[in-house]
């Protein structure tokens, strides 16, 4: 059976653990926001939106906490895996639908991104993060040493993170930018 | 060398931690820049009747048939607000109660009118859910192409000789009793009422720039 570092695995579980506090958190902060992002994708019959509304942020903070607690590591990547399946297919389904302008509602009012390929890259890339969290860690105690690796590397994973969001949302800024450097100047 | 490891492998942890907040603060500093670059983050979007301009004149019908009359002068002395709104924008939702209520409370000079662009049919879903209909509610593209809007939810409050007293974007219950306020404070737009403020803040030092969004969040 492969086996992973602790370190690595405690890296990756922290820093997935921050990435889902703060997204249930942003959802449960607007959370008429997220209800309509929500309601935009279609997936649901209305009236189930409030209650589907509430569980993914519940679900999302359940995944962060137990990710940190041994007892409840396995069960949470994998809760975390199958909300990560279903937001990629809500996302992949409304592109099929050409409902590109939407908004992602990942990160309610502060962060708009419309639905692109790179948010199905995106996910993807989590997804694999919490299959590695899931595999058995190698038999080795964690040392001083391990603790530093694992906090600041799991910060650092949290900001990049951030920033790879903000670029996707300046994406369509960006492409405008292009479209208008091309066209001649007019009023 | 057990040690020199231990140092270098704190020191460069840090230092990687560094490097990726600076990485993070600059392309959130390019997001900002794009706001301030395209009018998309302005709240008044300088195109289309300006304030203090006279708005053209509408004949339009809404989706009960009435007819109904945007921008022309009216002897009752009624302002009217229009509020661009669609039925796929989550802030317009998260807006509609606030709109009724400040509609309902200024409702002595205030008429309110919701447009939209699209097909009748999806609309009548939307009024219905949101109770929408004590209000006249246009299907127009006309409306929206005319004020050049391009980012919802969206003001333009004409006053009784129909001219434009205050537009922009709305994202908040302060962007919009901002527009309602401008008739009665005549105010052109929320730049115009923070920049006030904001001079009054600091005396004597005015921003040179205070526009695109200071205090509008995100609007992309």
């Amino acid at each position: 059976m492969l086996t992973i570092d602790p370190a690595i695995s405690w890296t990756l579980s922290l820093a997935l653990a921050l990435v889902f506090g703060a997204s249930a958190t942003i959802k449960f902060a607007d959370f008429s926001e997220f209800r309509g992002a929500l309601e935009n994708y279609r997936m649901v019959p209305e009236d189930l939106s409030l209650a589907v509304a509430a569980i993914v942020p519940i679900s999302e903070l359940g995944g962060a906490i137990g990710l940190l607690v041994a007892r409840f590591h396995a069960a949470a990547a994998m809760l975390l895996i199958f909300l990560l399946a279903i937001f990629t297919a809500a996302i992949a389904i409304n592109m099929m639908r050409g409902r590109l302008y939407i908004d992602c509602g990942c990160f309610g009012p502060m962060l708009r991104q419309p639905l692109s390929k790179w948010l199905l890259v995106r996910n993807g890339v989590l997804i694999l993060l919490c299959v590695l969290a899931l595999m058995p860690n190698d038999a080795r105690a964690i040392t001083a040493l391990d603790v530093v690796t694992i906090t600041l590397g799991a910060s650092t994973l949290v900001i990049l993170y951030g920033a790879a969001n903000y670029l996707l949302a300046n994406l369509p800024a960006s492409n405008r930018m292009k479209r208008l450097a091309m066209e001649p100047a007019d009023a | 060398m057990h040690d020199a490891m231990l140092v270098s492998q704190v020191v460069l942890w840090i230092a990687v931690l560094a490097l990726s907040a600076v990485v993070f603060a600059l392309v959130r500093q390019i997001g900002v820049l794009h706001e301030r670059i395209l009018p998309m983050g302005a709240l008044t979007i300088d195109k289309g009747p300006k304030v203090g301009d006279k708005s053209p004149v509408f004949q339009l019908t809404d989706l009960a048939h009435r007819p109904l009359t945007f921008g022309a002068e009216r002897s009752d002395g009624r302002s009217q607000l229009l509020m661009f709104v669609s039925a796929t924008c989550p802030v317009c939702k998260k807006l509609l109660p606030i709109v009724k209520s400040v509609a309902g409370a200024e409702s002595r000079w205030l008429d309110l009118i919701f447009t939209s662009d699209g097909e009748a049919s999806e609309q009548d879903g939307f009024v219905r859910k949101y109770q929408l209909e004590s209000f006249p509610f246009v299907l127009s593209s006309e409306l929206g192409m005319t004020y050049r809007v391009s980012k919802l939810p969206y003001a333009v409050l004409i006053d009784e000789e129909g001219v434009v007293r205050a537009k922009g974007l709305v994202n908040t219950r302060e962007h919009l009793e901002s527009i309602v306020a401008a008739k009665q404070l005549n105010i052109a737009s929320i730049q115009e009422y923070l920049k006030t403020r904001h001079v009054h803040d600091h005396e004597h030092a005015p921003e040179p720039q205070m526009v695109n969004g200071e205090r509008g969040g995100k609007h992309g």
